[in-house]
């Protein structure tokens, strides 16, 4: 905001004491009751969000253990990060991880939602059942699964394969399964509740022009190609990348399937992710600095694929 | 909730300010019966000393060192914690804990006397410094089932003998627990071959000598040849009860939950000594936990007088009793000659004790702690993926001798 | 409706492997929900049963175990018996005040900035607009560990205030609001002012009621991250008093390792703690469809 009236008017307005504050004064009479209401909104905002960004990007180029005072070290912790052989391990874990949950329960979600959209009683019904479990999840469940996977015949699933005759697996002592058992949990917690948007997602969508399509001609499937899936797009982003961001930070269950008071990763790191790193460096190995950096370098990749996501989105609305 | 918000800030506050001095507030890891087994300790002290109250609480495993941390960070919480053997060390090298060498070197050297030997090597800093004392200890032990194994095997080649002989006749051999295929389950196969993670100056790391070698070999080939679950936690008790496993290893709280849990168990089971090696040696790991005294209390002479008081022999028998009666075990590490009160059968106890004897915690070597993960690789790469164990443990041996010279300042 | 019209190819026989899916996606919840009322020695059994053999209570509460009692008697303590002073009950009710308190704090908080920002934009709100959007993308790890060291600061460790201020502020839900607000036609908001209704009044009584789908539509998302969270009251809480069920869930987890038989109480503890929110979403599952489909995910 200017200060700067033009000559001509200066002698024409009255001259009081406040004239240089006058175009504050008015913004607040204007704004003030709007501004007012959004202050204890907008102060948290600062206090919770704002200000710890900037304070961890500070903290990311420190040497800090939480008890004594940081030192700054440069962006030392960045480069010890990129060659740490288990920041790479956790990333290209949560990468398969992401992938996996987001397609698999984006495309069990919308078929789900297909399936079940209706608005007869057994479709509420298979709608709660597929959305149980996200909102049913927790610790309690994480040590269901581990008994449904453990090895011999204690497990569940053993002991129905053992019933087909078929020979054991570990699935919890076996590197290569650790990334898949994770992605089954991921679906099984997720794809519900994509259900739900997509079949929100579904409603939106006028049924006239259905019906102009049926009269044209259009095979179901016509429809569902040339209909539904373009006007779902929206719907679809969405979905996908609030799973993958989602999936991106997942804790909970890479933490509690493999992870026991001396060690996090499960074996040769294979049920390690990027947050359970994180957690692992700065609050068990009171790396904070080293912490921040990586949570930093999470809020990029992030950055970037929400970017990708919705530069890809933008490609497909063009043509 | 009942009381509104300001007034428990308050009462936060009060209790925070050094206007009730004569409280100890005591933080001990593990589950909701650990603060019953202190509790005859805090009886005995509260009888001569009535003007002091205690707050004890319990703190899981995997939340306590998070916990303990944002304790010192806000610099509040408990006075007296105890922790697992590497948080002396660690927190206490940063400030967190106080020296007790440095402080209370009389409470430090009358307990040195009647410790555990290999706890006390485990927690005492390279430079002398002891920023906490033991408190209890964990020890692995080998279990067998009587009726499958009539003679438990003593040695390495009893071992796979005895494995041989399991699984020709269709029983799957052993259950590893503790530490499954990781550095805890390697450590006492290192151990019992001679090897040793660093060398006595810490100086250098020497798990990839000949006896290192030695000890992963046969250690991998009780997962490869032997097919040995490789679960992070395999339910041992479960193994042995159905019998799929007649022989499994873990640590001596197993001896406790069979004896409660397993009924059908009852007069089949026994315990061994984990097999010697080819040094001549059975060593076990032992793990456990430490107490200490939080830096920035307000009270430090009296939680070490409290600290001191647990060590006599009127407060370590009554919390073991305490313990008995729980049906919890309860194993002093600063008063090993006390662990023959624990309450079991003579012929487990005298195994227990003669384990005891020969078993070492983990090193005190600085950078251990950032170390550990780079061992337990070395031993999965093998166990796992089928590498050379002289080029793993190189590999482990290289890390190590890094965070030494990084963190040995 | 979409499903069945669209789609008369997905015959009952086609539909079957669906109804597969939805039973093995229901075995998890089965089997705790199940385990919950047995008796500890039915749930350590192998091979496992398949329904409730013997049906008991003693999971939540077991008369005949006194606390204290040895732990190696066939009796175990249920879980509004394990936890010390106050227990699982203070724990619940914790959770079930601070859960509250968040969502409708939240929503409100929200619903206030979006209004504002749509219908009495000032210059800068569209910079704020896109600062909200920008903080949409950082992970809460990002923000931890200096609201840790913030609130230590403050001096709210073991408080109420930790555990409901700092995620009080989000983003996304003024984001979500945002766009329905778009839907509220500027007559409607101008001729109450008009009338001389102030702005909080507006949007109390004007904007809030048409907002109603969209608010249950965030307020299960809002509700259920509030209900598990486990990592920020780990770190803000050590007292008894302010403890919450995630925490306790996690101490029940941890004393399972060393002894199976943790099992019960714990698979009790977790159907308690699922059945608020398994109860919420059958009750309003019809809102929240509702106002998802009128809401932001057409962005």
């Amino acid at each position: 905001m200017t200060n700067h009236v033009p000559a001509s008017l200066q002698g024409a307005a009255p001259t009081t004491p406040y004239r240089r504050a006058h175009p504050v004064r008015r913004f607040l009479a204007q704004h003030a009751p709007a501004l007012g209401l959004t202050l204890p909104f907008l102060i948290l905002f600062a206090l919770f969000t704002i200000w710890p960004v900037l304070r961890s990007l500070y903290l990311s180029f420190t040497d800090y253990d939480a008890i004594s005072t940081p030192t700054l070290v440069g962006t030392g912790n960045y480069r010890a990060l990129l060659s740490d052989p288990r920041f790479v391990k956790a990333l290209t874990n949560t990468a398969a991880y992401m992938v996996g949950t987001s397609l698999l329960s984006t495309a069990l979600g919308l078929l789900l939602a297909l399936v079940f959209g209706g608005q007869r009683l057994s479709d509420q019904i298979m709608r709660a059942c597929f959305f149980l479990p996200s909102v049913a999840g927790g610790v309690g469940l994480i040590s269901v699964f581990k008994w449904l996977f453990s090895s011999e015949d204690f497990g569940l699933i053993n002991t129905l394969r053992q019933w087909l005759s078929l020979d054991p697996v570990r699935f919890l002592g076996a590197p290569a399964y650790a990334v898949p058992i994770l992605i089954a949990l991921g679906v099984w917690g997720l794809m519900g509740y994509n259900m739900i948007l997509f079949v929100a997602g579904l409603r939106s969508i006028p049924g006239d022009i259905y019906e102009a399509a049926a009269i044209d001609g259009a095979n179901p499937r016509q429809r569902f190609w040339k209909i539904t899936l373009p006007l779902l797009r929206p719907t679809l982003l969405f979905v996908l990348v609030t799973s993958m961001i989602g999936a991106f930070q997942e804790f909970f269950s890479f933490y509690f399937l493999f992870s026991d008071t001396s060690n996090v990763g499960g074996i040769l790191d294979s049920g390690l992710s990027l947050v359970v790193y994180l957690y692992d460096l700065g609050f068990r190995h009171l790396q904070m600095g080293m912490a921040s950096a990586l949570a930093w370098i999470l809020f990029l990749m992030l950055f970037a694929l929400t970017l990708l996501n919705l530069k890809l989105g933008r490609i497909n609305d063009i043509d | 909730m009942r009381p509104p918000f300001a007034a428990l800030t308050l009462t936060a506050l009060l209790t925070a300010t050094p206007a009730s001095a004569e409280k100890l507030t005591i933080w001990v890891v593990g589950d909701e019966t650990t603060p019953k087994i202190m509790q005859p300790a805090v009886d005995l002290y509260k009888k001569d000393h009535p003007n002091v109250t205690f707050e004890v609480r319990a703190v899981p495993g995997d939340q306590a060192f998070t916990k303990y941390l944002a304790a010192l960070a806000s610099r509040t919480g408990p006075d007296i914690i105890t922790g697992y053997l590497s948080y002396g060390i660690e927190i206490g090298k940063k400030g967190g804990l106080l020296n007790l060498q440095e402080k209370y070197p009389a409470l430090v050297s009358s307990v040195r006397k009647t410790a555990n030997k290999g706890i006390l090597e485990s927690i005492t800093a390279t430079d002398g410094n002891v920023y906490a004392l033991p408190y209890d200890l964990t020890v692995q032990l080998m279990y067998y089932r009587k009726d499958l194994v009539p003679a438990p095997p003593r040695t390495w080649a009893e071992l796979t003998a005895t494995l041989d002989k399991l699984r020709a006749g269709n029983n799957k051999g052993l259950v590893q627990q503790w530490g499954n295929a990781g550095w805890v389950g390697f450590f006492p196969y290192l151990k019992q071959a001679g090897g040793n993670l660093y060398d006595a100056k810490c100086a250098q790391a020497t798990i990839n000598s000949p006896a290192g070698v030695t000890a992963l070999t046969y250690y991998a080939q009780l997962y490869t040849k032997y097919k040995g679950p490789t679960d992070g936690w395999p339910d041992m008790e479960q193994s042995l009860e159905n019998g799929d496993y007649a022989l499994g290893m873990t640590g001596n709280w197993s001896l406790q939950s069979i004896r409660a849990g397993r009924p059908k168990l009852a007069g089949k089971w026994g315990i061994t000594m984990l097999p010697k090696g080819p040094a001549g040696k059975s060593t076990a790991f032992e793990g456990g936990s430490l107490i200490g005294i939080m830096s920035y209390t307000k009270v430090p002479d009296l939680a070490a007088d409290f600290i001191k008081q647990l060590y006599s022999t009127r407060t370590t028998v009554a919390m073991i009793k305490g313990a008995n009666e729980l049906g919890t075990l309860w194993l002093p590490a600063g008063r090993q000659d006390l662990v023959t009160q624990v309450n079991l059968p003579a012929d487990q106890k005298a195994v227990l004790m003669r384990q005891l004897s020969d078993s070492d915690g983990p090193p005190n070597c600085p950078g251990w702690e950032q170390s550990g993960d780079a061992v337990q690789k070395a031993v999965q790469q093998v166990v796992f993926n089928g590498a050379s164990p002289k080029a793993a443990l190189d590999d482990a041996a290289k890390t190590m001798n890094a965070n030494l010279s990084k963190y040995g300042k | 409706m979409v499903g069945e019209r669209q789609h008369p190819l997905l015959s009952t026989l086609l539909r079957l492997p669906f109804y597969l899916l939805a039973v093995s996606v229901m075995i998890p919840y089965y089997w705790m929900a199940t385990n919950a009322f047995k008796t500890i020695p039915e749930i350590v059994r192998n091979p496992p049963t398949w329904w409730v053999h013997t049906f008991t209570l003693d999971n939540f509460f077991n008369p005949d175990a006194v606390p204290g009692a040895p732990k190696n008697s066939a009796e175990f303590l249920g879980v509004f018996q394990i936890f010390a002073n106050s227990g699982f009950g203070q724990f619940y009710l914790n959770s079930v005040v601070i859960t509250l308190i968040t969502v409708v704090g939240s929503l409100l908080l929200a619903s206030l900035v979006a209004y504002v920002l749509v219908k009495r934009p000032f210059p800068g709100s569209g910079a704020l607009f896109a600062l909200l959007l920008g903080s949409m993308m950082i992970p809460w790890e990002v923000t931890i560990i200096p609201n840790f060291l913030t609130v230590r600061d403050l001096g709210w460790i073991n408080s109420y205030q930790a555990l409901i201020l700092p995620g009080l502020a989000k983003a996304f839900a003024v984001f979500f609001f945002r766009q329905a607000i778009l839907g509220i036609p500027d007559d409607l908001v101008d001729a109450a002012r008009i009338d001389g209704a102030g702005e909080l009044r507006i949007w109390w009584s004007v904007v809030l009621p048409l907002l109603r789908p969209a608010l249950a539509a965030i307020a299960i998302p809002v509700m259920l991250g509030e209900w598990n969270n486990y990592l920020w009251p780990l770190l803000v809480v050590n007292d008894d008093a302010h403890q919450t069920l995630p925490l306790a869930l996690g101490k029940l987890a941890g004393n399972l390792t060393y002894d199976p038989r943790g099992a019960g109480p714990m698979m009790a503890a977790s159907f308690l703690v699922s059945l608020p929110m398994v109860t919420v979403f059958l009750l309003f599952q019809r809102q929240f469809v509702q106002g998802l489909s009128s809401g932001a995910t057409k962005g």
